[in-house]
């Protein structure tokens, strides 16, 4: 239940079973092996490190099953799964079946092939569209284009006027002698043919340029426009054709899309484990796999090693420097907790592992900013139908569960059940299913934060005070272990009990506790300070110690600060409470209205407290977040480990169903 | 005695409207931020919805102040509650928390959201614990406006 202890191990092996070995080794998952720059056996022999060379044509066969993958993907139809299980089940047998065969290969061919045919047809397409949207305007001109122009004194320009300019351009080229002949219509131009003699032309065409004319050329062309556009309709249609064709193909080859998937994920952990075998220190024939595995899992890996005749591990002392992988452990209880200590980074290797400290907590805020049972009860119902949907890593929906959970039980305690809703939307006749509801609701009740907020103001931050000194006793503890009594009695101890006292102290002094101890407490607070100030910076000079140890005893402030954050708990849950019974307001007015009231209030109640039950979620995870990094963690945590992260089989496609047998 | 009641209802406006300001000029920096980075980064749109929305919560606190107040004056019940002129006073100067601090806590957070924003298209590891835990230290301000507003109302005055 902490941070697990590490093991460095040394695996050294025959190259001509490091393959093997290292395929038994990902399977079994549990070795991080160190590439040749960070292993210490090449800082003593440098001669092991070799030159890496990457596996680009295993980097480019994932790459291509990739696009193939990525190019089928609308012509596969609808895919099972969706959202939260996209990864498709892969029984063993078809799966070692399907890497064992090599036509899966050959078929990769057949797509790139086929991908390559649909992009050049649809090149074609849009080039013969634009070709002919080009020529139409230009259709009723009945004479072949080649002889436009073959005239001996004049100069015919054909080409696209602006609409908006045509009649001043017409009227300008009438007094240089030209004529204007209008073809067809394009895209708010017209289709013209001007007409000069071969003196104006110079004229003729500096107008033209300045009224935007677009010259259409017809070199290359031969025939009249209309029999040029048959012709070319008549190839459109043909590669529309072929491109039908071709899509075809890809709907018939999509079928086989899953083998691309399990190819690319086998690949994908084979060039894993390539990276790991060519960046690992060697020699001519020996290799050396220098590593670090979980203690609890070293006898595993023992008989991993035992099966290969000419490999052998042995556990070595770690470099002088060196600092081990972070992992960490938990129970199942307190895992699912582990991706809020994730989200702050992993702990250092002296740090203990805060995740089964933060989860009571986290869980208890989370209810508490919540409060209130019927959003417990539907976030429950949601959070159980995604655990059920949802495939690979479900420790945030579990967390999310916990929280849930808690939520419905505060709400219970504090009454609130979709805020107000039964006391205010249901009818409260005697003996009424609203009535009875609303005895029982008083039952469980435990106060009602409305009419006690005070109440509810003293449980926040009576558990703000409780972990806090939570925090500093998690840091004492450590602190001894570690064997640094000095910083734990005068650091942490000192704090725990001046906290303690100054707290006991101001019960005696209310009355709540025998009036004679209070100055018994006040002393011993009084002595905590004087410890603080003189030694908390100890092995500074006198100024140092006086200054930082005034600082210290001034941190009081920040102990105070700290607790009073926690009063966020209370605020809101009566955000939640209360934006609630503004919906449950909306919704008695709406239901008012007569025919269609009953429909409105409804729909209001459903969307209004959806709505609500989003923001509530939001923020009371984004504030119980906030008080476990900022004002718990600090006490006992520094945090900035590097993670553990053995070589191990990972898929994005599919999920092998028997996980004995997953290569 | 209208005088009361006037400024009462001079309260619960100011509670919902300043607040209200500062949610949406809030939301406005934040949004504006996410919607450039989420031209390049369509992947990130729940991170980046999740930093613009951050904002929001100060209009919502503002709200509830409005309606505890509407509560306290028996908006809903029919009949107004009859205030002196010093009632009326303290329910506008109990609503005056929430309303400002959420005005300007709700701006200041939209820049820290789109500065999140700004660091989570480079690190998105790095949205959760930097980007939305920092914007949370700014909303503690509305919480404790919320806060003494809601004390000040439902404890502080007696109808």
């Amino acid at each position: 239940m902490a941070i697990a202890a590490m093991k460095k191990v040394m695996i050294v092996t025959h190259r001509s079973e490091s393959e093997a070995l290292l395929e038994a080794l990902q399977q079994a998952g549990t070795v991080q092996v160190l590439d040749a720059e960070r292993a210490m056996v090449t800082k003593e022999w440098p001669q092991l490190q070799s030159e890496f060379r990457r596996p680009r044509d295993l980097e480019e066969r994932v790459d291509r099953l990739n696009r193939a993958i990525v190019f089928l993907k609308p012509y596969a139809g609808k895919v099972a799964g969706g959202l939260l299980s996209p990864r498709i089940e892969v029984p063993a047998g078809q799966y070692a079946k399907i890497v064992r065969s090599g036509q899966a290969m050959e078929l990769l061919e057949k797509v790139e092939q086929t991908a390559k045919q649909i992009d050049k047809y649809g090149q074609d397409i849009d080039g013969l569209t634009a070709e002919i949207d080009k020529l139409r305007p230009w259709t009723p001109l009945a004479i072949p284009v080649e002889e436009l122009g073959g005239m001996k004194s004049s100069v015919c320009f054909a080409g696209l006027i602006p609409e908006q300019l045509i009649e001043s351009l017409s009227a300008q080229l009438d007094e240089l002698g030209a004529i204007v002949h209008k073809i067809g219509s394009a895209h708010r131009a017209e289709a013209c043919l001007v007409l000069c003699l071969k003196e104006a032309a110079a004229e003729v065409q500096k107008a033209l340029r300045q009224a935007d004319f677009e010259t259409v050329g017809f070199e290359g062309y031969h025939g009249t426009i209309a029999a040029i556009i048959a012709e070319r309709e008549a190839v459109l249609a043909q590669r529309m054709t072929y491109l039908q064709h071709e899509k075809n193909t890809a709907v018939e080859l999509a079928e086989q899309r899953l083998s691309f998937q399990i190819l690319h994920d086998h690949h994908k952990n084979l060039v894993e484990r390539v990276y790991a075998r060519d960046m690992a220190p060697a020699s001519e024939h020996t290799m050396f796999f220098e590593g670090w595995v979980k203690a609890k899992d070293y006898p595993a890996l023992e008989k991993i090693v035992g099966r290969f005749e000419a490999s052998t591990v042995a556990i070595v002392e770690p470099g002088e420097e060196e600092e081990p992988p972070v992992g960490i452990d938990n129970g199942p209880a307190v895992r699912p907790f582990e991706t809020i200590t994730r989200l702050y980074g992993l702990p250092a290797n002296t740090d203990v592992d805060p995740t089964v400290f933060l989860a009571p907590f986290f869980a208890l805020f989370f209810g508490l900013c919540l409060t209130d049972a019927g959003y417990g009860i539907v976030l429950c119902l949601l959070l159980a139908w995604a655990l059920k949907k949802m495939q690979g890593d479900k420790k945030a929906l579990w967390m999310l569960m916990a929280c849930s959970g808690m939520a419905v039980i505060a709400g219970a305690l504090t009454g609130g059940w979709f805020a107000d809703t039964i006391q205010t939307l249901l009818p409260q006749d005697e003996g009424s299913f609203g009535a009875r509801l609303e005895t029982l609701r008083g039952k469980i009740m435990q106060f009602d934060p409305m009419e006690d907020p005070l109440i509810f103001i003293g449980i926040a931050l009576g558990l703000g005070y409780i972990q806090v000194l939570f925090g500093l006793g998690i840091a004492f503890v450590n602190l001894l272990k570690q064997k640094n009594y000095a910083a734990a009695i005068y650091e942490k101890l000192t704090w725990l009990i001046l906290l303690i006292s100054v707290l006991l102290y101001g019960l005696a002094k209310g009355g709540l506790l025998p009036s004679g101890l209070a100055p018994v407490f006040g002393i011993l607070s009084l002595i905590q300070v004087v410890l603080i100030f003189w030694f908390t910076e100890r092995s500074s000079g006198l100024a140092g110690r006086i200054g930082g140890g005034a600082f210290a005893v001034f941190s009081t402030v920040f102990y105070l600060g700290d607790i009073l954050s926690y009063v966020r708990i209370m605020a809101l849950g009566m955000v939640t409470a209360g934006l609630g019974m503004a919906i449950n307001i909306l919704t008695q007015l709406l239901m008012e209205i007569p025919y269609v009231g009953f429909i409105l209030g409804l729909l209001m109640f459903v969307v209004g407290h959806t709505v609500n039950i989003g923001l509530s979620l939001l923020s009371s995870f984004v504030h119980s977040l906030r008080l476990q990094f900022v004002e718990f963690f600090p006490k006992f945590f520094t945090g900035g480990g590097r993670e553990f992260s053995p070589l191990r089989n990972a898929y994005q496609h599919i999920v092998i169903r028997d996980n004995d047998k997953s290569v | 005695m209208d005088y009361g009641l006037a400024l009462a209802f001079a309260g619960a406006a100011f509670a919902t409207f300043l607040s209200g300001i500062g949610s949406s000029i809030g939301l406005g920096i934040s949004g504006r931020s996410a919607t450039g980075i989420l031209s390049e980064k369509p992947e990130q749109y729940g991170l980046m919805t999740l930093l613009v929305v951050l904002p929001s919560t100060q209009g919502i606190y503002g709200l509830v102040i409005s309606l505890f107040v509407m509560i306290k004056i028996n908006l809903f019940g029919g009949d107004l509650a009859d205030l002196t002129l010093a009632q009326g006073l303290m329910i506008f100067g109990a609503s005056l928390p929430v309303g400002i601090a959420g005005l300007f806590s709700g701006i200041h957070q939209g820049k820290i959201c789109a500065g999140g924003i700004q660091m989570a298209a480079k690190r998105p590891e790095m949205g959760v614990k930097a980007g939305v835990v920092y914007a949370a230290m700014i909303e503690f301000y509305a919480i404790l406006g919320f806060l003494v507003s809601f004390l000040l109302i439902f404890i502080g005055v007696t109808v």
